[in-house]
């Protein structure tokens, strides 16, 4: 299954979506599903789409691996299942951060190296 | 203006979601949630109807909502997408894991093979065969724990599917009852045996972890 429902590239997304969980979560606090849709969504102009198949399985999985933690209310007649970082989260989150950067970073040197040389000074 | 969901109008969610057959409270209550924000949404923003709000969410869960399966946990076993995706990452990980464990102990039994004497051997037969009558046992008594609950979850459902088989196996393919996966071949030691035995143990620790998860999911329903 897609972790992205979008356009051809999504290939280039792939296995990054508990990075972009992890990186919401840690700007916004407390999160759930819908919202961390919606909010990739906005943030990236519908450009990226994360598919809810895919979303809810790592959701759990990161909380079962004790990066997340789990905050259940009732919102009208329905329940709603917050999410937010545990402190292994937080540094999971800067770590991974981290690596993405360095990625990122080494993408443009071998595509671009003139845009890597100013994205280096700065 | 906030148009929140009444009663009946999260009734016809629940409904669509039986007739799709998610029963598995861990997911069951966030998809509920996911629909209904989708569809206030929609009618909000977009001033339309509940019927028509609500098709158009129903067809954006239509592949996850639909049945499949996965050789990795039986294609005889159909539940929604949404629910082999989850089955996949749990099983994945730990088979992964044990193949690792099995690997390591395996390679341990080689480099000290010489040190294995045929009385060790039958120690380690005899321990071997106790946990996994040990394990039979709490197969049996966690199968009956989790049926008490009365309620479903993609833990207990990979529970369910795998515990009849595991169970048989640990009588089966005891090392005491039956030579098969004995330790001691000839005096020496097995290492096909070592491997699977080891490989078969750890994997057993996965049905304390989906026992463990499925009663914490429970225990959250019924707070609920």
């Amino acid at each position: 299954m897609n972790e992205f429902e979008i356009m051809p590239n999504a290939k280039l997304y792939k296995g990054s979506l508990n990075t972009i969980i992890l990186k919401l979560l840690d700007e916004q606090g407390k999160m759930y599903g819908y919202e961390i849709t919606q909010k990739v969504k906005k943030l990236t102009k519908g450009e990226l789409n994360i598919t809810e198949g895919a979303l809810y399985p790592a959701l759990h999985k990161l909380e079962k691996d004790g990066l997340l933690d789990v905050e259940v209310t009732k919102v009208g007649n329905r329940i709603r299942k917050y999410y937010k970082l545990t402190g292994l989260g937080e540094k999971e989150t800067a770590n991974r951060l981290v690596e993405l950067e360095k990625f990122i970073r080494n993408m443009q040197q071998l595509v671009n190296p003139k845009w890597s040389l100013l994205w280096i000074k700065a | 203006m906030d148009k929140s969901l009444n009663s009946d109008q999260i009734g016809t969610i629940e409904k669509h979601l039986d007739s799709k057959n998610l029963s598995h409270v861990d997911l069951r209550y966030e998809v509920i949630d996911h629909i209904s924000e989708g569809i206030r949404e929609s009618m909000e923003i977009w001033g339309i109807s509940f019927e028509d709000a609500y098709r158009r969410e129903v067809e954006k869960w239509h592949y996850d909502l639909r049945t499949g399966s996965t050789r990795l946990m039986g294609l005889k076993w159909a539940v929604p997408n949404l629910v082999v995706e989850k089955c996949i990452r749990l099983v994945r990980e730990i088979c992964l894991k044990s193949l690792i464990i099995a690997f390591i102990l395996t390679a341990f039994g080689f480099y000290f093979s010489d040190v294995l004497t045929p009385m060790l051997l039958k120690y380690l037969n005899l321990t071997f065969g106790i946990f996994y009558f040990l394990g039979f046992l709490l197969v049996l008594f966690f199968y009956f724990e989790i049926w008490k609950t009365k309620i479903k979850s993609t833990y207990s459902f990979l529970f369910r599917i795998n515990a009849v088989g595991f169970g048989l196996f640990y009588l089966f393919f005891n090392p005491v009852l039956v030579s098969i996966l004995s330790f001691d071949i000839g005096g020496k030691l097995n290492y096909a045996s070592l491997f699977g035995n080891t490989f078969f143990l750890t994997f057993s620790y996965f049905y304390l972890q989906l026992f463990k998860n499925h009663m914490l999911t429970a225990k959250d329903s019924r707070l609920i």
